[in-house]
């Protein structure tokens, strides 16, 4: 047991690892060649843990081998088109300007149900909304709206949004974070005197944030 | 452009290691075989003496590589010819030669089969 135990640490670091070293594109989306490889790597991974009488090295050489493939065919088909189009595929065009691709469709094997699940999953109700859809190579639908089922923009309404830009945390559950404070050009008397109009100190603050027109927003930890 | 190198020293090293340890199995199962060898001639021309220091050598060369196979060779291999290396000592005590000797043949196929589980052959592989 304690061997077992010594082993499935050995090995989750080794898996975790490897994960970070595939980059976080994989967590994401999965291509084709990257399921394989997931699924590869857990299944390589838990043999070793269970079985005791098997070297571990029989799951570390694998998986680095599979990893290292994975990184290097990856490089390969961002370099080369060709060999994109070889290992990931193309997207396919299932509905074309308001027209549903049946022949891609039955090429797919995509049921009109599995098209109208993904077009309700991406919040439109009837085919006569889309105007493209496009299954993507990670497996992924990519709706796009008929001109009239568009989104109301800003542009589109001439309006000039008052954005304050990406708000910034300062205190997280009671701790001041000083590399942010240094980083929107303020230090601490600054933040202790802002929090006094609030009656709090930062250790009583579980989340405060800033935005680029130092619009704060300040909630304080529950009691 | 950092991970592409990571995979390539990953695909040089392993390779590398993987041969290294081909070269170090074939020199110690053919050292090995050797000295059973030389307890089996021995044993047979009623030197029990002489095929005892043999067992008892190969005995301690097995003690010191099997720390080393066991990270790449199944253990269950390995308990094979731990539990025949135990049984030849106390039937060349008894003169059971027949015994002896079947369990030197134990040995040397097992370490044979140990070293060609590791070769790159096309049997190997498919």
């Amino acid at each position: 047991m304690g061997v077992s135990f010594i082993r499935t640490i050995i090995l989750y670091i080794i898996v975790v690892a490897a994960v970070r070293i595939m980059g976080k594109r994989q967590i994401g989306e999965l291509q084709p060649s990257e399921l394989v490889v997931a699924i590869l790597i857990s299944e390589l991974a838990a043999i070793p843990m269970q079985e005791t009488g098997i070297p571990i090295t029989s799951g570390v050489i694998p998986i680095l081998t599979l990893i290292s493939m994975e990184i290097i065919l990856s490089v390969i088909t961002m370099l080369s088109l060709r060999a994109r189009k070889l290992i990931t595929g193309k997207p396919s065009i299932l509905i074309s300007n308001g027209t549903i691709n049946q022949v891609e469709m039955r090429k797919l094997r995509f049921t009109i149900d599995d098209l109208m699940e993904e077009l309700r999953l991406a919040g439109y109700m009837s085919v006569g909304e889309v105007a493209w859809a496009i299954l993507e190579t990670n497996g992924k639908l990519s709706v796009f709206p008929t001109d009239d089922n568009m989104p109301v923009t800003a542009k589109l309404m001439n309006i000039t949004p008052n954005s304050g830009g990406l708000p910034n945390t300062i205190i997280s559950d009671g701790t001041v974070s000083m590399i942010t404070l240094k980083s929107i050009g303020k230090d601490i008397i600054w933040l202790k005197n802002l929090l006094l109009n609030s009656n709090l100190v930062p250790e009583q603050v579980f989340l405060m944030t800033i935005d680029d027109k130092e619009n704060t927003i300040i909630i304080p930890k529950a009691k | 452009m950092k991970r592409l190198y990571v995979a390539i020293a990953i695909l040089i090293i392993l390779p590398s290691i993987i041969i290294a340890n081909q070269f170090y199995l074939k020199g110690m199962t053919t050292s090995m075989t050797e000295i059973i060898n030389k307890a089996e001639n021995n044993a047979k021309h009623n030197e029990n003496k002489d095929a005892k220091s043999d067992i008892e050598k190969f005995g301690q060369m097995w003690e010191s590589n099997n720390k080393i196979i066991s990270t790449f060779a199944r253990h269950s291999e390995l308990d094979k010819i731990n539990e025949s290396n135990a049984r030849l000592l106390p039937y060349l005590e008894n003169n059971d030669l027949t015994s002896f000797s079947a369990e030197c043949e134990v040995i040397k196929a097992q370490l044979h089969h140990i070293m060609h589980g590791e070769e790159f052959s096309i049997d190997n592989i498919f």
